[in-house]
């Protein structure tokens, strides 16, 4: 048991890591900027929320697959087989769980009053400084909260991880994995312990996501 | 870089939807005033000078130094651009204190480019004691001064202001028309100021740019204002008021409290809470041009406590009214009806007596 949660948290947190900068970077062009594409980029990024994540998973599977450019660069250049290894498992919650967490992130950055950052610009702060001094401490609360989503929902990702990382014990057996192989063999008793971690790991979670937003809305932003 | 010739000369054309903003401008150094009604482009001007909007086509040169040229494509952000832009609403930074607040620029500047101290910027505007506070707790007038401070101590070439006072009560109005008067003088830094208000400007500014639907309708000397045809067209004259600087003396044996305006002096009203001040202190008061009342020969048995005279300079008419320019050592406007003005005989040169009644002064801030 211990290991399947070390496993679960090692994806989870690998997946949150990975999505982490492209996360921050997107909610910024999507809640500071307005790009044109705008809604093509929308839809794209929400794209897994929408799909089965089984069919996410399936994409991913060929994208990473030896006979597309991707998979092939990994495989033959870098020498690496990522197909049903935990990386794998990360990279599948990563894509599932990145809409939760840019989601939140956008709504976040939008909330900051463009003046404050253009107050920033005309004190002679650069487009970085702006950022990292004024637009991510005036949504670090929404951003967090974002992560912490995300996180959420890399704990508990199943569909796209099964097809490319499979579910095998002690390399990508994942907590919903691990209670999907118990409950199908008959170990209904095994399978309790691991569904109490899931709901002990997304209780926590979700206390502190929930408990950052009501702090964000007390304080009124800006 | 030299201070003398032209701090902002521009060229620029820039369309937004239906708007189309269309400028040739040259803005001498000093305290230039951008004055429209609303929607006649004065935002997207200053705008585009600080570097948040790109013109279609043009060029804007700094102190000669070109900022931007669609032509050589050259748009130097607005970080680099060396332009203060001070904001309606302030827009202080709300996770900061004041001090950080101000702090902000003046770390970013080397310590070459730093030409006073900050000391000095906290002492003009007077906001020492603000600074440990959180900006959440301070007055409309405070956060004005803070957001000031905060764009001086980045060491702006030229400092842009959009309608600063707008959102302010008229107490606050005056204490930053004084402060930006003496930024003005102690640190030598060109201002372009864009308001709607007309006393506002004539109070202030040195010279006068009015726009009207993103073109400009004339340029040069605030006198235009009341005498160009052109510009009387867009200004509201309705409720001008007189903002006059001048020295409040304390209270006297008599009981009476005084603001001498150059070489005249007016008698204050006296609130209640008052008697406590010993010296003089350099005040902004305004009195409504509609508040004064013009009478040829010298009255007498009047309640009003001031009555002056004064020499008519010049006569404006507007669409509503008659603006009387009367001298008294600094022009100070009455307006009063076109058929007043042609049954009293009032012209350039007439010779007059102001009535006003103290309750009629508004002491702006000290």
């Amino acid at each position: 048991m211990l290991e399947i949660t070390y496993i679960t948290l090692k994806v989870a947190i690998a997946a949150t890591l990975i999505n982490f900068p492209f996360a921050l970077y997107i909610g910024w062009i999507l809640g500071r900027r307005n790009p044109k594409g705008r809604l093509v980029l929308e839809v794209f990024i929400s794209l897994p929320l929408a799909l089965p994540p089984v069919v996410t998973g399936y994409a991913l599977l060929i994208a990473l697959g030896s006979r597309s450019p991707i998979g092939n660069f990994i495989q033959n250049v870098l020498g690496i087989d990522i197909i049903f290894t935990w990386v794998a498992a990360s990279l599948a919650a990563a894509v599932v769980s990145f809409p939760l967490m840019v989601r939140s992130i956008i709504v976040a950055m939008s909330a900051v009053d463009p003046r404050l950052e253009r107050s920033a610009r005309s004190l002679g702060a650069g487009p970085m400084k702006t950022f990292f001094s004024i637009t991510l401490p005036l949504s670090y609360q929404g951003v967090i909260a974002g992560t912490l989503l995300g996180f959420v929902r890399a704990l508990s990702e199943f569909g796209a991880t099964i097809i490319v990382a499979g579910n095998i014990p002690g390399v990508t057996q994942t907590l919903p994995l691990a209670i999907f192989a118990r409950v199908q063999t008959g170990r209904t008793s095994d399978a309790f312990e691991l569904v109490a971690v899931s709901v002990l790991l997304a209780v926590i979670s979700l206390g502190v996501h929930n408990w950052l937003l009501s702090r964000s809305g007390s304080k009124g932003g800006v | 870089m030299t201070k003398s010739g032209c701090a902002i000369r521009l060229g620029v054309k820039k369309r937004l939807g239906e708007f189309t903003l269309d400028c040739q401008l040259d803005i001498a150094n000093g305290i230039t005033a951008i004055f429209g009604p609303s929607g006649s482009g004065k935002t997207t001007l200053l705008d585009c000078i600080a570097g948040f909007l790109s013109p279609d086509q043009g060029c804007i040169s700094k102190f000669g130094r070109i900022v931007f040229s669609s032509e050589r494509s050259i748009n130097v952000s607005p970080n680099k651009r060396g332009i203060g832009y001070v904001v309606q609403n302030s827009a202080l930074f709300p996770h900061l204190t004041v001090k950080e607040n101000i702090n902000y620029g003046f770390s970013l500047t080397s310590e070459q480019k730093r030409k006073y101290s900050l000391e000095t910027v906290m002492e003009i505007l007077d906001i020492a004691y603000l600074s440990e506070r959180d900006t959440r707790n301070l007055s409309g007038g405070e956060r004005q001064r803070v957001a000031l401070a905060r764009s001086l101590a980045a060491f702006p070439d030229i400092l842009l202001l959009d309608e600063p006072l707008a959102s302010l009560d008229a107490p606050f109005r005056g204490l930053i028309i004084q402060k930006l008067k003496i930024i003005f003088r102690e640190l030598g830094i060109p201002m372009i100021y864009v308001s709607h208000s007309i006393s506002e400007v004539i109070a202030l500014a040195h010279q006068v740019v009015v726009m009207s639907e993103g073109s400009i309708l004339g340029s040069g000397n605030v006198s235009i204002l009341l005498r160009d045809s052109n510009v009387k067209r867009v200004a509201d004259f309705s409720s001008f008021e007189n903002l006059l600087q001048g020295s409040i003396s304390p209270v006297g044996i008599d009981g009476q409290k005084s603001i001498a305006l150059g070489d005249t002096k007016l008698i204050l009203p006296i609130e209640r809470s008052e008697g406590e001040e010993k010296e003089e202190v350099s005040a902004i008061v305004s009195i409504r041009a509609s508040d004064i009342i013009l009478s040829k020969i010298k009255p007498i048995g009047l309640s009003a406590r001031n009555v002056i005279s004064a020499r008519v300079k010049e006569v404006h008419s507007t669409d509503s009214s008659v603006l009387v320019e009367c001298d008294i050592g600094e022009p100070i406007y009455v307006e009063i009806t076109s058929l007043s003005q042609s049954e009293l005989g009032i012209y350039s040169g007439t010779e007059v007596f102001l009535i006003i009644k103290a309750s009629s002064i508004m002491v702006l801030g000290n």
